[in-house]
């Protein structure tokens, strides 16, 4: 946080190609959160970007009781929002053709890392089938509680800075963990139970 | 699964799944990207960081603004005004039939006089108000 706050003074001070060491430091996890919320890759290293821009553009009011970074992680989360938003505001323009069917050749959008499990197939199938409904039931959560899940549990932010980076109370986070993850669990808790052993 | 086992399971699937990351052949020109982004946003001028310092533009412009279209419409109003009249006027020269605003005028000319004459009667009555109140009897005949 010390090393951010000398960088950000010394671009207020006219230092403005200093802000590269500010992307450089935080593009993986901007371009990771983004990527978490939209699932494709191309739309997040966009969204994360003029995350980045946004967040130089307005670097004057930047206060510094926060982390940059939670600042920043609020900026790109808030363009996600706005992008899945403007998505799902546009239907008339889906394909009438086979509307429900991914493009020829595209995998099911899974955010996670698989292991590869070798020479046991069925395992490696459960795994993916497994990934596949927990990121469709995260889809499904609404904003806030997808959100905080995203923030703490996907990226790993603690419950701190998912607050910060949420521009909330504590307290209103860990409310917003717990109904995402009973959501969760009411989703997956059939597919769960009728496998052998959830892993 | 009970919830406490839920939570375990979940915290312990997310570990060892994480969250897939990006490309590395494509990171390398992420920050060229931005920053190239940044100076071409904010060649115009001083960076961008420095514009909350000066005054905000929005109030004065919307104060200017609002009082250019006040100054528009007052001065445009009367001429507006006069522009009609004028092409009233103009209509019906060019028609040329002015009897009706005769008939109108006489006609109000006689109501005029007719409230002229009922207030010269009513003067009359404050300067000697007692006569209609006499007895008959007292009547000179």
């Amino acid at each position: 946080m010390d090393d951010d706050s000398e960088i950000i003074d010394a671009i207020l001070e006219g230092a403005s190609d200093r802000y590269g060491e500010l992307v450089d430091r935080y593009q993986l996890a901007a371009w990771k959160l983004a990527y978490s919320f939209v699932g494709n890759f191309e739309d997040a290293k966009d969204l994360s970007q003029n995350g980045f821009v946004k967040a130089y553009q307005n670097l004057g009011r930047f206060r510094g009781g926060s982390r940059f970074s939670t600042w920043l992680y609020r900026i790109i989360a808030n363009e996600c929002k706005d992008f899945l938003r403007r998505k799902n505001r546009r239907p008339f323009f889906v394909s009438l053709s086979a509307p429900d069917e991914p493009e020829e050749g595209a995998s099911p959008a899974i955010p996670f890392e698989l292991e590869d499990r070798g020479n046991n197939p069925r395992e490696t199938a459960q795994d993916r089938e497994l990934a596949a409904q927990l990121a469709g039931a995260m889809e499904r959560l609404p904003m806030k509680q997808r959100t905080a899940f995203l923030l703490r549990h996907v990226n790993g932010l603690s419950l701190e800075e998912t607050s910060e980076a949420m521009g909330c109370r504590l307290g209103t986070v860990k409310s917003h963990l717990f109904r995402a993850s009973e959501s969760l669990r009411a989703f997956l808790g059939p597919f769960l139970t009728s496998q052998e052993t959830p892993r | 699964m009970n919830r406490p086992d839920w939570q375990v399971w979940l915290n312990r699937w997310l570990k060892r799944h994480p969250l897939r990351e990006p490309p590395a052949h494509t990171r390398g020109e992420y920050v060229d990207q931005v920053m190239a982004r940044i100076r071409g946003e904010s060649t115009q001028d001083q960076p961008a960081v420095f514009r909350f310092l000066e005054p905000r533009p929005s109030l004065a412009w919307g104060g200017a603004l609002a009082a250019g279209l006040a100054v528009v419409l007052l001065v445009s109003a009367p001429q507006r005004n006069l522009r009609r009249l004028d092409r009233d006027s103009q209509l019906l020269l060019a028609a040329g039939d002015f009897s009706f605003l005769e008939e109108d005028l006489e006609q109000e000319l006689q109501e005029q006089e007719t409230e002229d004459l009922v207030e010269e009667i009513e003067a009359l009555d404050a300067v000697s108000p007692g006569d209609d109140l006499l007895p008959d009897e007292e009547i000179p005949v």
